[in-house]
């Protein structure tokens, strides 16, 4: 088994495996940019090491610091989380010629799956469908142009590394091509280190389910059932379920199959998921596959039992599988939402400061990966998304029933989130029902972020403000001086100059 | 004590009313009344608030002279609280509000400007992308809120901005 392993990532996944390392007992490390001092995974570790400025490009994606640190701390292997340097063929090479372990696959593994056009034509050479579209990337805006002209509009523009959305473009006419793919590549060149992109014909009316697998080192392949992640805005998931409703029996079990076969012939091993497109008359097609940990996993871990990160860890240590395909039988339901600092009244701006105070749900069917904290600063350097909160029922209703108490209860005052968004999702006939696709969160009007729906009428908002005004101003009159640290001055407001004489007719 | 708040799109004028015993009661001018009883849970921010025995939280998030942004069980609320001596000024000064014509296009978030599409003089169209801002490894596109003359130009590409910054001025 493996002593001491470094986990080269941030945020809610550095903790997922700092506990998994825990369980078994192995030693952890953590590494951490400027930003990230204070940080839960630097705490929660056994040691931790600095590994440069807040920017991920002079930290986090620094694959000669993170390999001095884990040669620094000695510790044996590391494990990559998700994003960041976790499917970069290169840094799983120089973690083997450091003589660690890669937690994950094989480079060549990750080469041949992880660039999505060398993918395709794999998943092809296995007999999997795959949605029309070129193999090779297209190098500039007029060969993009073109290479769209002929499959036909509506077209999609995919980073050929990578993933979540970055360096992702939807395009419905030939005109939006050029600034489409200029900010693909840059998006992409900027998040992956690599701008190279490629052009699919846009399925519509789809549903995205991706088939969890893993593998070991000895040849040993399966599959732990499918996740339901159609609900996307901008391609970055929001919420997720496992199971789909979209599959049945038959077609989770073909759908298996095909997905253990592609990693057999890409000769995969350790954790990873297969993505597909699912019609509504049950055809299938490969999308790509992501050579790591998934931010979804824990859907899976819930109606499967496995505890994924725990066998990432023994298949690296050099152990065979701990269960066999039939071994796995999925039971009851599991529903996972992304919650991220960003404004959903707002168009999703992302919502930058502390959060001041932090109240997590609990109880019955309740998991809660997060990685903040009262008085955790949001900044503008990561991802937005700051937590996943994941409920478990024994129905898909219970799952759901239980996922509103728990974000009725989730606050994290100080910050905008999207968590009532995620109420109404959750209310919505679209969720309830299962009717929803790929696009549904930017083409079906009821699921639009709508401030109207809330459960609070306005004049409780009304007697909520003249309450807190009157305690206000009698504070100030008993001389308590709480008062004035509650104002928070923004800048730029234009109303400057009349709430400045509001303030002196205050004090008047 | 009398007040008006703005909450949403409506408008309330409340009477909060303390008897001797300390018991607060919030009156409507349309007869509405509730028992209310409001407490601090921790800190200047967080209170219970409780509407005839109905339990609610309120978190204030921000105050900015009469304007609150508050969570009331969760969700966003902008209130706007005014004393009765306060609302008949701004009753004042609003009519005298000149609309320049200018619109400042300000950053919606901090963040890395990344492509300025636009140049001063240049005519754009509603809907016209002007800026693109970099934050958290995403590309949002400010476009032109209405047609018009870009006036002047305060930031140049490369720019690291704070939110609320004044990027270009639109005529």
């Amino acid at each position: 088994m493996l002593k001491k392993v470094l986990i080269a990532n941030r945020g809610e996944i550095a903790i997922r495996v700092i506990r998994a390392c825990r369980d078994l007992g192995i030693a952890t490390v953590a590494v951490f940019s400027e930003a990230d001092r204070k940080s839960l995974h630097v705490r929660y570790a056994d040691e931790a090491y600095l590994i440069g400025p807040a920017p991920a490009r002079d930290s986090y994606l620094r694959i000669d610091r993170i390999i001095n640190a884990a040669k620094k701390s000695g510790a044996d292997a590391v494990h990559p989380g998700y994003g960041f340097l976790s499917e970069r063929a290169e840094f799983a090479e120089a973690c083997v010629e450091a003589g660690l372990v890669f937690i994950g696959p094989p480079a060549a593994a990750i080469r041949n799956m992880g660039d999505k056009v060398m993918a395709k034509q794999l998943a092809r050479a296995a007999g999997v469908p795959l949605v029309p579209g070129t193999d090779a990337e297209a190098k500039t805006a007029a060969e993009a142009k073109s290479i769209s002209d002929e499959i036909g509009y509506p077209v999609l523009i995919k980073a050929a590394a990578g993933g979540g959305g970055k360096g992702m473009r939807v395009v419905r006419s030939s005109d939006e091509i050029e600034s489409a793919f200029g900010a693909a590549t840059r998006e992409a060149a900027n998040s992956f280190g690599y701008g190279g992109v490629y052009i699919e014909k846009l399925l519509e009316n789809v549903k995205h389910v991706e088939i969890q697998i893993i593998a070991d080192s000895f040849g040993n392949a399966i599959h732990l059932g499918e996740r339901e992640c159609s609900m996307q805005r901008r391609h970055q998931k929001m919420l997720e379920e496992a199971p789909s409703m979209a599959l049945d029996d038959d077609l989770r079990r073909r759908m298996g199959e095909v997905a253990v076969a592609a990693a057999k012939k890409a000769n995969y091993v350790n954790a990873g998921t297969i993505e597909f497109l699912v019609t509504n008359d049950k055809k299938f097609y490969f999308m790509e596959m992501n050579t790591r940990l998934q931010v979804e996993h824990p859907v899976t871990e819930l109606i499967t039992g496995v505890d994924i990160v725990t066998e990432q860890l023994k298949i690296a240590s050099g152990l065979p599988l701990s269960y066999k395909q039939e071994d796995i039988v999925l039971k009851g339901w599991a529903i996972e939402c992304r919650i991220t600092a960003e404004d959903p009244f707002n168009n999703f701006l992302p919502s930058i400061g502390i959060i001041e105070r932090n109240v997590s749900p609990n109880g019955p069917g309740i998991r809660l990966d997060s990685a903040v904290f009262d008085g955790y600063e949001v900044s503008l350097y990561y991802d937005p998304m700051i937590s996943k909160l994941i409920t478990y029922g024994n129905d898909r209703l219970q799952a759901i029933e239980r996922m509103q108490r728990a974000l009725r209860e989730y606050r994290l005052y100080g910050i905008k989130t999207t968590i009532p968004f995620h109420q109404q999702l959750l209310a919505s006939e679209a969720f309830q029902s299962g009717e929803f696709y790929t696009t549904s969160l930017e083409t079906n009007a009821t699921l639009k972020p709508n401030q109207q729906y809330r459960p609070i009428e306005p004049v409780l908002a009304a007697i909520a403000g003249a309450l807190i005004e009157e305690t206000v101003q009698n504070e100030e009159r008993q001389g308590k001086g709480v008062a004035h640290s509650i104002v928070n001055g923004n800048v730029e407001k234009s109303g400057w100059k009349e709430v400045a004489r509001r303030e002196v007719l205050r004090r008047g | 004590m009398i007040y008006y708040c703005k909450a949403g799109d409506q408008e309330f004028k409340l009477e909060l009313i303390t008897d001797s015993t300390g018991n607060t009661t919030v009156k409507l001018p349309d007869g509405r009344e509730w028992a209310v009883d409001f407490t601090r849970v921790i800190g200047n921010k967080h209170y219970s608030m409780l509407v005839d025995n109905k339990s609610h939280v309120v978190y204030m998030n921000t105050r900015e002279g009469a304007d609150y942004q508050v969570s009331i069980d969760g969700q966003p609320y902008s209130i706007s609280v005014e004393t009765e001596r306060q609302h008949r000024f701004a009753g004042l000064t609003q009519a005298s509000a000149i609309d320049s014509g200018e619109i400042k296009i300000k950053a919606p978030m901090p963040g890395l400007v990344t492509i300025i599409g636009v140049k001063p003089g240049d005519q754009v169209e509603q809907g016209q992308r002007i800026i693109v801002l970099e934050a958290m490894k995403m590309e949002n596109e400010l476009k032109a809120p209405r047609q018009g003359v870009i006036k002047e130009i305060m930031v140049s590409a490369g720019q690291t901005v704070e939110q609320n910054k004044v990027l270009l001025i639109l005529e």
